[in-house]
């Protein structure tokens, strides 16, 4: 019963001397037809192995070798990280922070938070006519940071005079759950725009400052009085000079020597 | 057809079992291996965590003490201990005796 | 004529119509029951497909939560659809080469109906919400002890056919079998061992290691030797040719054993697990292209010069279309696994599903129908009602595996994995890139879907016994009656 090519074997009797083999094709012909008409399955073929298929099989095999080699460890259970396999942005073989010029930066963010202001006192900073003050020219900005700081963290109630006109506040208190970096950008980007011009750069230090000041007022709005007394304030911490660098991501100095 | 001189019961029977055999052989090695390779390392979690069991149920035991238990009785009432109750009540100054009614009862009592 | 056939064809064809006969019930349960599954998996694809594109579809039932929808649609596939076809496949292919009749029929078609009713309690399970949410194992945790232990009632009797075969020669087919029939408790068990019951004694990044591990194997040692083993039975089945080399087959075969088993880490490449597993598992994979070539060009080989019989022969034609999608497989699976196209490919949406789809259903289905268009002919003793049946099942499976493993598979998991890698925009414009193709999975499963259709409405018809009676195959080509010169 192997495949052999050879389909008579004149060895072998006919099924039972009283079968008559014809019938019996023809019955399994009838009863089952489609294994009737099969073909044998034959000797396999000898062909050798093609070149081509050597000379694809050799390029795979380099390609998978080289990936399998470029992991530098064979069987080594204790590296499980490959050297320079975080994802970074390199610089000169460098992972590099990414950063910016404290100014640039605070004007950066600044301005991407002011969004949430502007829906009030204006992209410009103009205000609204009567009902919002305007932030252009006003000097409650222009004087101490503290006193913005603290009006964007408490929010405003009550009468507040704003270059000449007196306004009847009623602000929210915007900075809930803001990080001390995002703080000091909204006050630079205030005082720094919309014609304003303090320049006064912000360190964290100082923003801890108006924090521990934010502390006393607990969760009161600030009103045109408590901030009066503000207008005036000296940090204790120092401004950063202007050269100095931050990381735009956390807002942290980033050491020039690091 | 000539005789399969390959098919005995007995070749059935021990291929059977072999096989059976093999197959399981994996999952008794996969254990074997790991039991052998596993270094009991105190796991800084798994400690932190038996203490977090350990006073979740302490607080929960307390808490259940406290609780007022009740079951319902599904017809708008419910059944309470009788210390939910009565211990408050008295507190309060709010439970008498109960005494009898000189009213006369427009039910019957089965 | 009938002086032309000798007693020992006749001796033959009255063994293999035996053989057909035994083992009619548990293969027609195994193939009917699987093109059901398909037909429900492929149901719950479109579901899924639709969900990750339109979030609404379908309302906010829990069952057609994305999450649930795609484990049961993928787990339907799997366990329902491809291990039957599988299961029937060779345990017919089996008894065939080994001209064993099967005398455990019974037992097999029982242990299927168990199989069916633990996987559909399994999918009910995923769809209520106690899937486990691993990719390939997203039945509850109590159902593969019970599949593997159904399975072991399967397949210990194909084992046991091997063992007393008849006659001296080993068929190609028959190496292929007998390997899928161990590798498969190997991958199943030490699998589901280790991710399912050790991880909580172990460890969760080894648990996601191995599953990653376990759904290469589970592809690259069960699925494709089967699928392989078909093709290596019906081209020189149906061609009547040889297969072409036997060197060749013997390196593909070795080649799939060695660099088989390697495959699967580098899904979770740059996880804190051994550096070289993953790289051992990107190469593997590359090198998977070596067997691939090797079974591709042996097979096409066999058929070379019959090319109508190809086109005539609704088992060639499937198989060989499911051989060109190996070649498809191993190339796409190698050039989204090259650590640095992982990069992009390894979390993308392309180059999970997508490749799994092109290898389970354009590769491993195909060659499944190409088996199942020849064996169940034989076994119920009638042919195919309607050729253009077959032609509609092919033509849409094919347009829809091309357009869900090609176009989606590569383009959408590079395109996606672009999107993913640009850091500084957000996450949502890498949703928005990838909306084209999931719509575009969306319609190919529509195609599929209307292929299984046919596919299902056909082999019902044949499970009750209502196909053709007929001596003359049901071919896919009409014989156009040449007209004589005028």
């Amino acid at each position: 019963m192997s495949s052999d090519q050879t389909p008579v074997d004149p060895t072998k009797p006919d099924l039972e001397e009283s079968t008559n083999v014809a019938k019996a094709h023809e019955e399994v012909t009838r009863n089952a037809a489609a294994v009737s008409r099969e073909q044998q399955l034959r000797e396999n073929g000898l062909e050798p192995v093609s070149t081509w298929i050597m000379i694809a099989g050799f390029i795979v095999a380099v390609i998978g070798g080289g990936v399998l080699f470029s992991s530098d460890s064979f069987f080594n259970y204790e590296q499980s990280v490959k050297p320079n396999y975080v994802r970074a942005q390199f610089d000169d073989g460098k992972a590099a922070i990414p950063m910016a010029l404290a100014a640039d930066a605070y004007m950066k963010k600044g301005a991407a938070l002011y969004k949430n202001c502007a829906s009030c006192h204006g992209p410009g900073g103009a205000g609204n006519g009567a009902v919002f003050p305007p932030l252009a020219g006003s000097e409650w900005v222009e004087g101490s940071g503290v006193v913005p700081a603290l009006t964007i963290i408490h929010g405003l109630n009550g009468q507040i005079k704003v270059a000449g006109a007196t306004y009847n506040g009623a602000m929210p208190a915007m900075a809930d759950g803001w990080s001390d970096f995002d703080v000091a950008a909204l006050i630079y980007y205030i005082q720094n725009s919309f014609g304003n011009k303090v320049g006064q750069i912000y360190s964290l230090d100082q923003i801890a400052e108006i924090r521990a000041i934010s502390k006393e007022f607990g969760k009161k709005p600030m009103t045109a009085s408590d901030l009066e007394k503000y207008l005036a304030h000296k940090f204790e911490a120092a401004d950063l000079p202007s050269e100095t660098m931050l990381n735009l991501k956390t807002g942290e100095v980033v050491d020039a020597n690091n | 057809m000539e005789p399969n001189l390959r098919d005995t019961p007995l070749r059935r029977f021990n291929t059977f079992w072999w096989g059976l055999a093999l197959f399981l052989s994996f999952a008794i090695a996969a254990v074997l291996v790991k039991n052998a390779v596993q270094d009991n390392v105190i796991d800084a979690e798994t400690e932190k965590g038996k203490v977090r069991t350990e006073t979740y149920n302490k607080i929960k035991a307390e808490q259940l003490k406290e609780r007022n238990s009740y079951s319902d009785n599904g017809d708008g009432t419910v059944k309470v201990k009788p210390e939910d109750v009565f211990g408050l009540g008295k507190e309060m100054g709010l439970l008498q005796q109960p005494s009898a009614s000189s009213m006369a009862h427009g039910k019957k009592f089965n | 004529m009938a002086s032309d056939i000798t007693s020992q064809q006749v001796e033959d064809k009255v063994l293999r119509a035996s053989i057909d006969r035994s083992l009619r019930h548990p293969v027609m349960f195994f193939f009917t029951s699987g093109a059901a599954w398909l037909a429900l998996s492929l149901i719950l694809g479109m579901v899924a497909s639709a969900k990750s594109h339109s979030p609404g579809f379908l309302g906010d039932c829990g069952i057609f939560n994305y999450g649930r929808v795609f484990s049961a649609h993928m787990a339907t596939f799997i366990y329902g659809w491809a291990a039957q076809a599988a299961f029937g496949t060779i345990i017919w292919l089996m008894a065939r080469l080994s001209r064993q009749e099967s005398k455990k029929s019974g037992v097999i078609l029982s242990i299927g109906h168990a199989w069916n009713f633990v996987i559909s309690l399994g999918s009910i399970g995923i769809l209520l919400g106690g899937g486990t949410g691993k990719p390939w194992m997203y039945f509850p945790d109590w159902v593969w002890p019970l599949l593997i232990v159904c399975y072991f009632a399967i397949g210990i009797w194909s084992v046991i056919a091997f063992r007393v075969r008849r006659g001296g020669h080993v068929y190609i087919s028959q190496w292929y079998l007998m390997a899928a029939l161990f590798w498969f408790p190997w991958v199943f068990l030490s699998g589901n061992v280790f991710v399912n019951s050790f991880a909580d004694a172990g460890n969760g990044v080894m648990a996601a290691g191995i599953n990653a591990w376990f759904r290469s194997a589970m592809f690259f040692l069960f699925f494709t030797p089967v699928a392989i083993a078909s093709a290596y039975y019906i081209a020189p089945k149906v061609t009547g040719r040889p297969v072409y080399s036997y060197k060749l087959a013997l390196l593909g075969f070795w080649a799939l054993a060695i660099i088989g088993p390697w495959a699967g880490m580098q899904k979770v490449m740059g996880a804190p697990i051994p550096v070289f597993l993953q790289y051992a598992g990107a190469a593997a994979s590359i090198l998977f292209i070596i067997p691939a070539i090797c079974v591709g060009v042996n097979v096409l080989r066999t058929t070379t010069g019959k090319s109508e019989t190809v086109a005539h022969s609704p088992s060639l034609r499937f198989t060989v279309a499911g051989i060109i999608g190996l070649i498809a497989t191993a190339v796409v699976g190698g050039i989204l696994s090259h650590p640095d196209a992982l990069k992009y490919t390894q979390f993308a949406f392309g180059g999970t599903y997508g490749y799994e789809i092109l290898a389970l259903y354009g590769f491993f289905s195909m060659c499944m129908f190409g088996a199942i268009y020849f064996i169940v002919p034989r076994v119920t003793n009638r042919e195919w009602i309607a050729g253009g049946l077959i032609r509609s099942h092919f033509w849409m499976s094919l347009y829809g595996v091309v357009f869900i493993g090609l176009f989606c598979g590569i383009l959408g998991a590079f395109m996606h994995g672009y999107s993913l890698e640009a850091l500084d925009v957000p996450g949502e414009a890498s949703e928005d890139r990838l909306l084209a193709y999931t719509v575009g999975i969306t319609v190919g499963w529509i195609f599929v879907a209307l292929a299984n259709v046919f596919f299902c409405f056909h082999l019902l018809m044949m499970w009750l016994r209502l196909g053709r009676r007929s001596s003359h195959p049901t071919l896919l080509e009409h014989h156009e009656p040449t007209l004589p010169p005028a």
